[in-house]
């Protein structure tokens, strides 16, 4: 099989022009016009039926324009043979994709296998990968996915899709099929990897918090069209018709914001998130794996004693519960938002747990409300 | 010279032995598929048995026959039913036992007892699965029937023996043609009646 | 009474003749089949064509089938082979077309999106994902060559159809249950190694 050569060392600019796509008489995509800049992370946002997610595969030809061009460094797409373009770029599914068959190593150094890289070095560049999504090589190198969780499996997916160092990533609603904190847990780090990682990111999404979590801008859709493609705070201050203010919310919550307390906005506090500072290391890893989470609260009778995440229970494996445990910040349950969005902000923390004797629920930050206060 | 009478015979013979025995079949293994839906360890039984003799050739079990109950056309049914009772009755039972749980839950919220439910829900639902096992059954029958003929059944079979033991080409030819055909006619009318089936559901 | 059937009918080389039969067909077929299933993958409209006529010879009873091919081949091994050969076929080329096209969408999505070619698709996804279904119709296979090779007594082919065919000549109770019994256990065996194969396929490539 023919190599692929770098065909883009960075990516300056990508320009989508005018481009429609129809199936039929449904147009999934109408003239829709947008310059993403080299470096960004822009989000497609919008309702399911909107197009961005055929938007993002017009990028990658996994769907063919009918009409307009799209060009990475002003080169036409359409210039490209197809499978030698996305070998250029990286791409991440909701549904994960990683293939049953093969080991995680596998599953990464696919690609490369293919393109001729030594054993030595498709192995380093996988254990390279697995350090940088947080899950420990010895640990995770041979295993098949079917031991893994959820959000273990999306971070393969994400190495997976590093492997080759494209300078731009898609990635269509990659959190979407997982726990709620788990979510927030992935977006925090992935705002960590984002900096690490220096690429042109393209980002579908439906979930506004998630949008204005990470995006530097956002473009939203409705019916196959563009509406706005703006900053997130252009977007709060100017959004450009109804529609988006509602999406944004931002005269509701502008409205409310006074009287809404962290009990209203509040995760309740689910049995599967309960720990015991007794339990050991072990225990605790699989009864987060089976729950598909990684997050926990450690209690001492009704005692709230603090909080463990899974990746610090895979480097600790030896100790107890109670040794591991970090401090978030503590609410009542009639504390306003605001308040707590601006102690939040300054811990930056984006979990909170909320106590009336014992603990009662989960505060997870909300980037809309956050720029609100 | 072919001689059309003695063949027409051959077939009416042949087609006999085959369809009657695939009817008696039906009517036992439905009963005792619908008995095996509510008892576990028949049902578990009578699967293992399925697949245990359904690898045995039918050359085998058509000759096993013969020290039990002799040649001649009973044994000969009963080897055929042998052949394709066990087939009938799994396709039967998991058709009934596989119907989608949310209607049989259903069904049991509006109120309607076992054999409503039997009745109503699980054979219609069935009706695909089940047709498929009357089909393979019958193409299994349609086999078995000709290889009966060496047991003293008569039929296509022994036109196509007398044939291969006077080494007579011709002759075996008028025993296996007619069974070619009426195969062939079994496929296509199966496949027919499948689809006015599949079209309902 | 055993020990005298099985001296008088020779039913050890009965049994090995019968078993290369086997043996040999399965080879073939198996090459044959999943040939024919990788060939068709991308090509329905030719797949149902092929898919079809394999259906219309399934259809037909087996000694027929063997019988249709004496003027051709004459008697003996030949025929018994081609026979096996061409009634066993359909189930591995029907199964490894199915398991090749009903792959999980999100693989195929993520492979291509990978920039993995149609040719790599094949050879490293579609293929390994679909060796339960490929083993499950070589289970099948296996029982109807057992068949068609235990019809091929009755025409010379050597094997355990002979001695059969001679117990239910002379009408003769010991050889007709020896010689079935045996057939009977020798079937079962080979289809519990085609069941163990499906398992252990299953085990390592299957998934829900």
């Amino acid at each position: 099989m023919t190599s692929s050569n770098q065909f883009f060392e960075k990516i300056q600019e990508i320009n989508i022009d005018n481009v429609t796509k129809k199936y039929g008489s449904i147009t999934a995509v109408q003239e829709v016009s947008l310059d993403i800049q080299g470096g960004e992370l822009l989000i497609l946002l919008g309702p399911s039926g909107c197009g961005k997610t055929t938007l993002l595969r017009m990028i990658n030809r996994l769907v063919e324009i009918d009409e307009g061009t799209i060009s990475i460094n002003e080169r036409d797409v359409q210039d490209f043979d197809p499978v030698l373009l996305r070998k250029n770029i990286g791409y991440v599914i909701q549904q994960i994709g990683l293939f049953p068959h093969m080991t995680v190593k596998e599953n990464i150094g696919l690609v490369p296998k293919l393109e001729g890289w030594s054993e030595k070095k498709i192995t380093g560049k996988v254990r390279e990968l697995l350090e940088l999504v947080s899950l420990p090589p010895d640990e995770f190198i041979n295993r098949r996915p079917k031991q893994l969780s959820g959000g273990q499996q999306q971070r393969i997916g994400l190495a997976r899709a590093m492997v080759m160092d494209s300078p731009l990533l898609l990635m269509d609603e990659p959190f979407g099929a997982l726990d709620p904190i788990l979510r927030k847990q992935l977006q925090e780090e992935f705002i960590g990897l984002k900096e690490k990682l220096q690429r042109t990111i393209i980002f579908v999404t439906h979930d506004i918090e998630e949008a204005f979590r990470l995006g530097d801008r956002i473009a939203i859709l409705k019916d196959g069209q563009l509406i706005q493609l703006a900053s997130k705070n252009e977007l709060l201050v100017n959004p450009a018709n109804d529609f988006i203010a509602d999406i944004v919310d931002s005269n509701k919550k502008f409205r409310h914001l006074d009287n809404l307390t962290v009990q209203d906005i509040m995760l309740p506090l689910e049995e599967k998130y309960i720990f015991r500072t007794n339990q050991t290391v072990e225990s605790a890893i699989k009864k987060m794996r089976q729950a598909e989470i990684e997050f926990g609260i450690v209690l001492e009778k009704h005692q709230y004693i603090g909080t463990i995440k899974l990746n610090q229970l895979y480097a600790n494996p030896d100790k107890i519960l109670s040794k591991l445990t970090s401090e978030v910040p503590v609410f009542q349950p009639d504390e306003s938002v605001t308040v707590a969005m601006n102690v939040m902000k300054n811990a930056n923390d984006f979990i909170g747990v909320i106590m009336e004797n014992k603990p009662k629920g989960i505060l997870l930050a909300d980037e809309l409300l956050t720029k609100l206060v | 010279m072919i001689n059309y009478a003695i063949i027409l015979n051959a077939v009416g013979e042949h087609l006999f032995l085959a369809y009657s025995a695939l009817l008696v079949s039906i009517v036992i293994a439905v009963p005792l598929a619908v008995i095996s839906l509510y008892n576990r360890y028949l049902a578990s039984l009578l699967l293992v048995f399925a697949n245990l003799i359904q690898a045995i050739p039918s050359f085998a079990v058509v000759a096993i026959v013969v020290p039990l109950l002799g040649i001649g056309f009973k044994p000969a049914i009963f080897a055929i039913i042998l052949r394709i009772i066990l087939p009938l009755f799994k396709n039967t039972f998991t058709g009934l036992r596989d119907v989608d749980f949310i209607y049989i839950d259903s069904a049991r919220g509006i109120g309607l007892n076992q054999w409503e439910i039997l009745r109503y829900i699980r054979f219609p639902h069935a009706l695909p699965a089940i047709f498929a096992g009357i089909k393979f059954a019958a193409v299994i029958a349609n086999s078995v029937a000709i290889l009966t003929s060496l047991i003293g059944a008569g039929g296509l079979g022994e036109l196509i023996f007398e044939g291969l033991t006077n080494f007579n080409i011709p002759k075996v030819l008028t025993g296996a043609i007619p069974a070619i055909i009426i195969a062939i006619l079994l496929d296509i009318s199966f496949s027919l009646i499948e689809k006015r089936i599949t079209l309902k559901y | 009474m055993i020990a005298q059937v099985w001296k008088t009918q020779q039913l050890t080389i009965k049994t090995i003749e019968h078993l290369s039969m086997v043996f040999i067909a399965l080879l073939i077929i198996i090459i044959i089949g999943v040939a024919i299933g990788i060939f068709l993958y991308n090509k329905k409209n030719l797949s149902d064509i092929v898919l079809n006529i394999l259906n219309v010879i399934e259809t037909i009873p087996e000694l027929v089938l063997l019988v249709i091919l004496m003027p051709f081949f004459g008697i003996g091994y030949k025929p018994t082979l081609i026979a096996s050969i061409l009634y066993s076929i359909l189930p591995v080329a029907r199964n490894t077309y199915v398991g090749l096209t009903q792959v999980d969408r999100q693989y195929l999505e993520s492979a291509r999106a990978m920039g993995l070619a149609e040719r790599e698709i094949l050879w490293n996804i579609r293929i390994p994902l679909a060796l339960p279904m490929i083993a499950a119709g070589i289970r099948i296979a296996m029982v109807f060559t057992m068949g068609v090779v235990t019809l091929g007594g009755l025409i010379a082919a050597g094997g355990l159809g002979g001695p059969i065919q001679t117990g239910i000549h002379l009408y003769d109770r010991d050889i007709i249950l020896v010689t079935g019994l045996w057939i009977g256990i020798l079937a079962v065996l080979v289809d519990s190694i085609g069941n163990w194969i499906e398992k252990t396929l299953n085990r390592r490539y299957g998934y829900d």
